[in-house]
Formats: structure tokens, sequence, C-alpha cells
């Protein structure tokens, strides 16, 4: 299992809707998966400024990926992608003692 | 990213296209960085009529028919593009564009669509769509097309 990155363009006068485009995301992950093709829509992630969404999938391929958007009615860049949740939570611990204050 | 040849034969598609005729492999290669393949299954909805802009979106293969109120206003076919209008001036789609064949489109946000349009080719293509959307309005009898414009334009 891998993760991609979906990277849904949303108009700035559409009022960006992050949670919405989630759920259509997952829906979409799930009826596909229900058809024996594992997909999860992991994480939203939404850019206003940039007017994009970005969805973090985890998928067997990229075309997994594409389909179940399709499934959801969203275009995207579909790109391969790597998370470090682990690293970031262990930098955060390391910097806040020193950016506290309270040491 | 893609692998050279991949991204050859995504090079080699574009040429083939009546918009991108006679563009560089330079000017194809920006193409192909600024867009990505899509693929819409026969009955799908790329664009909806009074929905926010989706993008631009250019035919690499199909066919798409263009109603407006309901009604069928057009046929869209390979090398012709669509989404632009809305693009540029921020109302909301004039048309719905539905696929009529399995159809292979490449697609660019706003972003991308601003780029792609200063791409030799593609920046002749969409004049000669605005040109042809304005001659059709004063065809038609209607005042000249200004920002608010409602008509959908396409290019072959």
């Amino acid at each position: 299992v891998a993760k991609f990155l979906l990277e849904v363009y949303v108009a700035a006068v559409a009022g960006a809707d992050a949670e919405g485009l989630a759920r259509r995301a997952r829906a979409g992950a799930d009826g596909l998966s229900a058809a024996g093709r594992p997909v999860r829509c992991l994480q939203s992630i939404l850019v206003a400024a940039e007017e994009t969404c970005f969805l973090l999938f985890e998928a067997g391929a990229a075309e997994d990926v594409r389909e179940a958007a399709a499934r959801a009615d969203l275009f995207g860049r579909v790109s391969d992608a790597v998370t470090d949740h682990a690293g970031c939570a262990a930098g955060v611990s390391e910097t806040r003692p020193s950016g506290s204050g309270k040491s | 990213v893609k692998k050279p040849a991949e991204r050859a034969r995504a090079i080699d598609r574009l040429r083939s296209l009546p918009p991108l005729r006679g563009a560089t492999d330079k000017e194809l290669g920006r193409v192909d960085r600024l867009t990505y393949e899509a693929e819409i299954s026969p009955g799908g909805v790329v664009t909806k009529e009074g929905e926010s802009a989706r993008g631009f979106f250019l035919i690499v293969s199909g066919r798409a028919i263009v109603t407006v109120a309901g009604l069928e206003r057009d046929a869209l076919e390979r090398g012709m593009f669509f989404g632009e209008t809305a693009l540029l001036d921020g109302a909301p789609e004039p048309a719905t564009v539905t696929a009529l064949t399995p159809m292979r489109l490449r697609v660019a946000n706003r972003r991308e669509f601003a780029q792609l349009s200063q791409v030799r080719p593609m920046a002749r293509a969409l004049l000669e769509a605005l040109a042809a959307q304005e001659r059709r309005s004063f065809d038609d009898g209607a005042s000249r097309p200004n920002a608010q414009s409602t008509e959908i334009s396409h290019s072959r």
C-alpha cells in the first residue's frame, strides 16, 4: 500500500469546503473499496490562496486514486507521496522546551 | 515525475492535436508539465452550468455535448477545448459539458492555464476561439461580448 496526493482545483468563488471535498473523496474511496480495490482518504488540506485542496490517499496504485476521485466527481492531479508524521511529531517535541520559555 | 519514454509518448500525443500543431518540443514539454491527463466515462459531466470553474480542458480524444439550460448547443471533439471562459472571467460555468464517448482530457487549473496561455501555439488557439466567439455573438445580433460573456468558446 502506498500513499498518493490528489490536488483538486477549487475556484476561489466556490467558497472552499475542505470537509465537503473530503466527504466526497471518502465516499468515492469507500465505493471503490467495496468493489475490491481498497482505497482510503486519510486527510485533506485546503490552501485557499492556491485554490487547491490536497487530499492524501492510501491505495494500491495511483489508478485506484484516480478511479476513487472519478466516483466522487473530482478532477485532480495524482502524485506519489511520502509522509512522515512521526518525524514531524518528534521535531515538535524536541523544539517545544526551548520555544516555550518555561524551562 | 514521468519517465523519459512516458514523457515522449505524452508529447507525441499532444503534438498531433490541432491547437498545438507547429509547437516545438520545448513548448510541448511545457504543456505536458502544466497539464495532467484525466479520463472520463460516457455520461460523465465535466463542467456544470452555473457552478464555479473546474479548470481548463483540452480534448485529447473522445466527444462531448454542450448544453445550456438543458438545450443542446454544440458538440466538442478531439483538439477542442473548454472551461477557459469561467477561468478568465471568474463567473460561473456558462454551459454543461457531458462526455458522449470515453474521453481523454488534458486539464489545467487557473494558475496553470495562465502559464499555458503563454505557450505560443496555445495562445493563438485561444485568441482564435475568442474571435470566433465574438463573431458568433455578432452574427446572433447580440451586443459585443464583455467580461460577463456567457458564451462557451472552443477551437478545432
